[in-house]
């Protein structure tokens, strides 16, 4: 395990071997702290530290190679890209990617992560999602906000298969008609909100 | 004969009538058995003819616990208690309560794998046993007072190192719905009012000795890790009910609460719960939060800390304090359980004023709880609450008691959900006080008789969750379709059982669920989605044996059947695997005893075998099918309409149901007609001088099964 905090890297003069080793220690002290990191991000860190020098531009090619490396060498580092092309790492050590996909397209498009986040729990558990858990984290979103999205998706066809049913004690539930019909759906939130509760 | 480790070594005896007390060896003669309920069951076949009633100084109660009890194995802390069921209707046969808390170890450190009382003493007593010491002591001042005042003083006499298991004034009333309760909060179900006919309010026990483990201990040691590296939250669910970092599934109905930003806040100093990852078995005690499972979100900010058994890592019995029910009920601001207290409320009122996950709810808990655990009363997994919702809201209590009687309730209080109505109600129940409250404490079987109402309207309400034999289910279709079905049939109460349904809430996805009950049942088809049940399938009834046989060995191990077994696990790296042959591990290591899963799952059987001889025998009948493994009405209809096998209903088909039972049958060796044993099945189970009694009662079936396929 790596104890040291990403700020108590030393710096070194700038060779490449040092700045990989840093690469991989800069990813897993985030992801120990369940947070991801980008490029971008990881760029400065080595800015900041001197292992990286001259221009931006040229600064930013040699990022990528040493990225690469970084990659070949450490078998739990790995890279995910969003739709936009930008890149994000963690480390496999202290996170599943499955996570890591949620921090991601949180920061890129939270009504997209809702929406698959819901059609990802209505296809393999399967079971609708209650609509508090996007209040808590990794979401942490605000309830105007969550309700906000819901409002536009509803007016979207690409997220038309997004709808809720309500259990008998008034928790909304969220589940996407891909893979759940309505009366399942609402049998299910039903079960998960009372009929667990209730049967104990 | 051979020096086993696990076991302490003593079968303690006493007869109340006459003051005796006399050991004896529990492996010389119990070792088939095991403990638990194999020692209660074997000595309630041997020791307590058929026609016994629960309240005869005749009958039995044995406290008994496993060779694994009061060692290092996780989840030991069980206790079982076998005795003439009183709430059994309309015949009182053989059941089992179950115990946490400290009872089980402290048992093994003075010395006993069993304590079986009999006869009936003269004046109200209570047993001191410290180790070789027991001494049968004057329990009159003791008499009429509540459970928490007991255990004070006893232990003021025995020293903070004794447990103290009692009984509150309902059990000292012979109300058949009454609770022994030890360590102040841990209780077993339908035992209390059984103490009570033979005038005994409580054991105190403290031991000085400790459990020898047979086996290398660096191996034991490295067992006990792996067990542990395999535990989920309670209930063993697998998977975080919120997304973690370190996990690749979430499962909001799962039990395992703890996540960053979720604290113990009413600890001295708030305790963060964090993230929990399943490779750190440092923090295997901030999974839980059963108070929050319950109650809701609100619970956190009232939750001191996770308590629980003797040893247990799991610390299920969530300890809530509200500093606010102290002024306004004049209660203690500090309640603790795992289960039906922390459901009180909702289980018992219609409707709250600030709803169902409001601070009223909270506060009907915190009532409910201090009265009934004081009292001593049980709720029949909540059948009592159901019962009296039903009751009330259709008018059965306006007519059945009078007047003057019906009008000392404040029933406005009951309907708005004012909390303070359970200090007119459950003071009453334990004393018997007026038709109610006597009704109520009967249990429903009894309660059905005494106000003239056909079982009928009972088994036809899906709402009501009533079984059979005065008792509810417990996990059946709800949870596991045809599995739970069987499972429910084959007790003289609710099963609790909960192999199946820890498996089917583990919070996995479905088709991880699939794979590993193809590895353990030899089928995807073993398990269903819930309310996406398909039709009947041989690998559920292997999976019911199993779920069924595995009770058995947790019981009579002494091993928690709401934790076990564990063949799922946390661990992605696994695939999620568990460990089928953990209880064969720690038996053979800690006794020296070496058997296998397959060994060891057949001393189960034998156990479960001997369960339903007994019962054969005190029914007076073998036709099991027809008279005992009944399922009521509601099972196969569904209020929405909607046909059998398709999603979103639970509803059973009655053909498909008579298909699972002869599938279930053959799995166990009976006869499909008549659900029997046959005297090969009980022979094969070194049962036959069982068969040979029943035989020459003409409770064995007369002819084979034949096999089924479909």
């Amino acid at each position: 395990m790596i104890s040291q905090s990403v700020d108590g890297i030393a710096v070194k003069p700038r060779e490449g071997k040092l700045a990989i080793r840093a690469i991989a220690e800069i990813i897993r002290g985030k992801s120990q702290a369940g947070q991801i990191i980008s490029q971008n991000e990881i760029f400065h860190r080595l800015l900041e530290r001197g292992l990286i020098k001259g221009k931006k531009e040229g600064a930013q090619n040699a990022i990528e190679n040493l990225l690469e490396k970084a990659l070949e060498e450490n078998g739990d580092v790995i890279k995910l890209h969003t739709e936009g092309g930008e890149s994000y790492f963690f480390s496999s050590q202290f996170m599943s990617e499955s996570y890591a996909r949620i921090l991601i397209q949180e920061r890129a498009d939270p009504m997209r992560l809702i929406a698959e986040i819901v059609r990802e729990n209505s296809a393999i558990y399967p079971r609708p999602v209650p609509i508090d858990m996007f209040k808590h984290l990794p979401f942490d979103l605000r309830l105007e906000e969550i309700q906000a999205y819901l409002a536009q998706m509803a007016k979207r066809d690409d997220y038309r298969d997004i709808k809720q049913t309500t259990s008998s004690i008034g928790t909304v539930f969220l589940y996407s008609t891909l893979h759940l019909d309505p009366g399942y759906a609402s049998m299910l939130a039903e079960w998960v909100d009372v009929g667990q509760a209730n049967n104990p | 004969m051979a020096e086993f480790g696990g076991w302490a070594g003593k079968v303690l005896h006493i007869d109340l009538s006459t003051g005796r007390i006399w050991a004896e060896d529990t492996v010389e003669k119990y070792k088939d058995y095991l403990g638990g309920t194999g020692i209660g069951y074997k000595i309630m076949w041997d020791e307590v003819p058929a026609g016994t009633k629960p309240y005869d100084p005749d009958n039995r109660i044995i406290f008994a616990v496993g060779p694994l009890a009061g060692t290092g194995a996780p989840c030991n802390g069980r206790t079982a208690v076998t005795t003439l069921w009183p709430t059994c209707w309309p015949v009182p046969l053989v059941a089992s309560g179950h115990m946490g808390g400290q009872f089980a170890a402290k048992q093994k450190y003075a010395g006993y794998d069993a304590v079986v009382i009999k006869g009936r003493a003269d004046r109200p007593v209570w047993l001191s046993i410290v180790d070789k010491h027991v001494e049968i002591q004057d329990a009159r001042h003791l008499w009429g007072k509540g459970i928490r005042w007991t255990t004070t003083a006893i232990s003021q006499v025995m020293g903070p190192e004794a447990v103290v298991a009692a009984i509150g004034q309902a059990g000292e009333n012979l109300v058949p719905m009454s609770v022994v309760m030890n360590s102040v909060s841990h209780s077993a179900g339908g035992i209390g009012s059984v103490m009570g006919s033979k005038n005994l309010k409580a054991i105190g026990i403290a031991g000085t000795g400790s459990v020898r483990i047979a086996g290398n201990k660096d191996e034991w040691e490295r067992l006990i890790k792996y067990h542990l590296s395999l535990l989920g939250a309670n209930n063993q669910h697998v998977v975080p009910s919120s997304p973690q970092p370190w996990a690749e599934f979430y499962n909001p109905g799962t039990r395992w609460k703890g996540s960053k930003g979720l604290a113990w806040g009413a600890a001295p100093h708030p305790i963060e719960t964090g993230t929990c990852d399943p490779h750190n078995l440092n923090r295997i005690a901030y999974r839980t939060n059963n108070a929050a499972f319950y109650m809701g979100d609100i619970a956190w900010q009232y939750t001191v800390r996770g308590n629980g058994c003797s040893g247990c890592p799991i610390r299920c019995h969530t300890m809530i304090k509200i500093p606010s029910v102290a002024a306004k009920y004049d209660i203690p601001e500090v309640g603790q359980n795992t289960c039906g207290g922390l459901n009180f409320g909702r289980s018992f009122f219609k409707t709250f004023p600030d709803g169902p996950r409001g601070m009223t709810n909270m506060e009907a808990c915190m009532v409910g709880m201090h009265l009934a655990d004081d009292l001593g009363i049980w709720c029949n997994y909540s059948q009592l609450q159901r019962d009296f919702k039903k009751l009330y809201y259709e008018g059965f209590i306006k007519n059945k008691v009078g007047e003057n009687e019906f009008k000392s309730y404040p029933w406005d209080k009951y309907e708005k959900g004012d909390p303070s109505f359970l200090f007119e109600l459950l003071p009453r129940i334990a004393s018997k006080e007026g038709e109610l409250g006597s009704v109520l404490g009967l249990g429903t079987g009894y309660l059905l008789q005494r106000w003239s109402i056909p079982e009928e309207a009972w088994r036809k309400d899906r709402e009501l969750a009533y079984w059979k034999m005065g008792h509810p289910k417990h996990h059946s279709t709800e949870d596991a379709g045809q599995c739970g079905v069987l499972i429910n049939l084959q007790y003289n109460r609710d099963p609790q059982c909960h192999s199946h349904v820890n498996f089917l809430r583990n919070g996995l996805p479905l088709s991880v669920q699939k794979a590993l009950a193809t590895e353990i049942w030899g089928s995807p088809d073993a398990v269903d989605g819930v309310g996406a049940y398909t039709p009947m399938h041989p690998s559920k009834a292997k999976m019911a044996k199993w779920s069924l046989l595995r009770k058995e060995l947790h019981d009579s191990l002494s091993l928690c059947n709401w934790m076990g077994p564990w063949v799922a696990s946390p661990l992605k790296e696994r695939g999620y695997r568990g460990d089928d042959s953990i209880e064969s591990m720690l038996y053979s290591l800690a006794t020296g005893d070496r058997k296998d899963r397959q060994e060891l799952d057949h001393v189960a059987e034998r156990i479960f075998g001997l369960h339903r001889a007994l019962t054969i025998r005190d029914m007076g009948t073998k036709e099991m099918r027809a008279q005992h493994d009944t399922i009521p009405e509601w099972v196969f209809h569904d209020p929405s309409g909607k046909p059998v096998y398709t999603k979103g209903t639970i509803h059973m088909d009655k053909d498909d149901i008579q298909l699972a039972m002869d599938m279930y049958y053959q799995e166990m060796g009976w006869d499909r007609a008549t659900g029997a044993p046959t005297s090969g099945t009980y022979t094969k189970l070194g049962l036959k001088e069982v068969a040979d009694k029943l035989g020459k009662m003409g409770l064995l079936p007369e002819r084979i099964g034949i096999k089924v396929t479909r």
